[in-house]
């Protein structure tokens, strides 16, 4: 259990770095607004970064629990974002979707991530 | 055009993204998908672009049978960078009344009972003390330099700088001789 809380961790922290050197190339390259939503993204990672710190540290040595809870936050967080999307796109707020996306799109990696280690669906 | 789509207009052009789907759309018209592919970005961020350049007017979209046509509004580059700064600003009447404001501020300070209580040493102050000074003076009509200092020593003593002053900025007109002085207009 612990190579594979390690390895998450290291994914995360691997993503939460690789998007804040592209947001910074992206600036530098004159493309602001792409350089943002490359923020945007490493927050994502970051949320679930810090997410699963605290399901370690509140269900201690438990695996099961640090699983059941961190699970919870990934089915729990993304519901709100869904609903921006959808409310977005109602409206044909194209640059909410974006953004929307962008957060839906990083959550499915995590999972996919997630089912690649633990081998089980969240 | 106004300041305000002036700022959104440069603002959505001071993107390498952006620039390049302007780039791609003065080739052809084209579809979302197909500007991703071109360029190598999701369709999502495509539209996301295209969103911004449709409300600053620099790209209009049509439908087609089977897509929606993105085309550029050439229109809006026959517009001159030129144009748009000569234009007024929307804060032309803000600007003046800041002007105004300035110009009491000074006159408060250097004048007293109507008497100016010292020459500024800043020349943008001394611009609207002599200005101040000059409407005691009738526009068509011609004076002595003896009339002139009598004027100018209503208000100070030193009348000879101000005289002079007035004359370098162009407030009073002088003959070749310096015998004859008048008010100058539109200053």
């Amino acid at each position: 259990m612990d190579e594979q809380k390690q390895k998450f961790e290291s994914y995360l922290v691997e993503q939460i770095a690789a998007c804040r050197q592209r947001s910074k190339l992206l600036a530098e390259d004159g493309r602001m607004d792409e350089g943002n939503f490359e923020k945007i993204r490493a927050n994502i990672y970051e949320i679930f970064k810090t997410i699963f710190s605290a399901a370690e540290r509140v269900c201690g040595k438990d695996d099961v629990a640090v699983r059941r809870f961190f699970m919870e936050k990934v089915e729990q967080i993304p519901t709100s974002w869904t609903a921006a999307y959808e409310a977005a796109q109602q409206n044909g707020d194209v640059e909410r979707m974006h953004m929307e996306r962008i957060k839906l799109d990083a959550i499915r990696e995590i999972r996919y991530m997630y089912r690649q280690i633990w081998g089980e669906a969240i | 055009m106004t300041e305000a789509e002036a700022i959104r207009l440069f603002k959505c052009l001071a993107d390498k993204s952006r620039l390049q789907v302007l780039k791609s759309l003065a080739v052809e018209d084209m579809y979302v998908e197909r500007l991703a592919e071109r360029l190598g970005l999701t369709a999502s961020t495509i539209s996301f672009h295209l969103k911004k350049l449709s409300d600053a007017g620099i790209v209009r979209a049509y439908k087609t049978q089977y897509y929606m046509m993105y085309s550029l509004n050439k229109e809006i580059f026959q517009t001159s960078i030129l144009e748009i700064v000569q234009q007024e600003s929307d804060e032309a009447k803000k600007q003046a009344q800041r002007d105004a404001e300035y110009r009491q501020r000074v006159i408060d300070a250097f004048f007293q009972h109507g008497k100016l209580k010292s020459i500024p040493t800043q020349l943008k102050k001394e611009r609207i003390v002599l200005e101040v000074i000059a409407e005691a003076f009738d526009f068509d009509r011609m004076y002595s330099e003896r009339e002139v200092n009598i004027i100018i020593a209503e208000f100070h003593d030193d009348f000879c700088t101000i005289r002079r002053d007035m004359v370098c900025e162009r407030l009073l007109g002088r003959s070749k001789t310096g015998t004859e002085y008048w008010r100058m207009k539109n200053i």
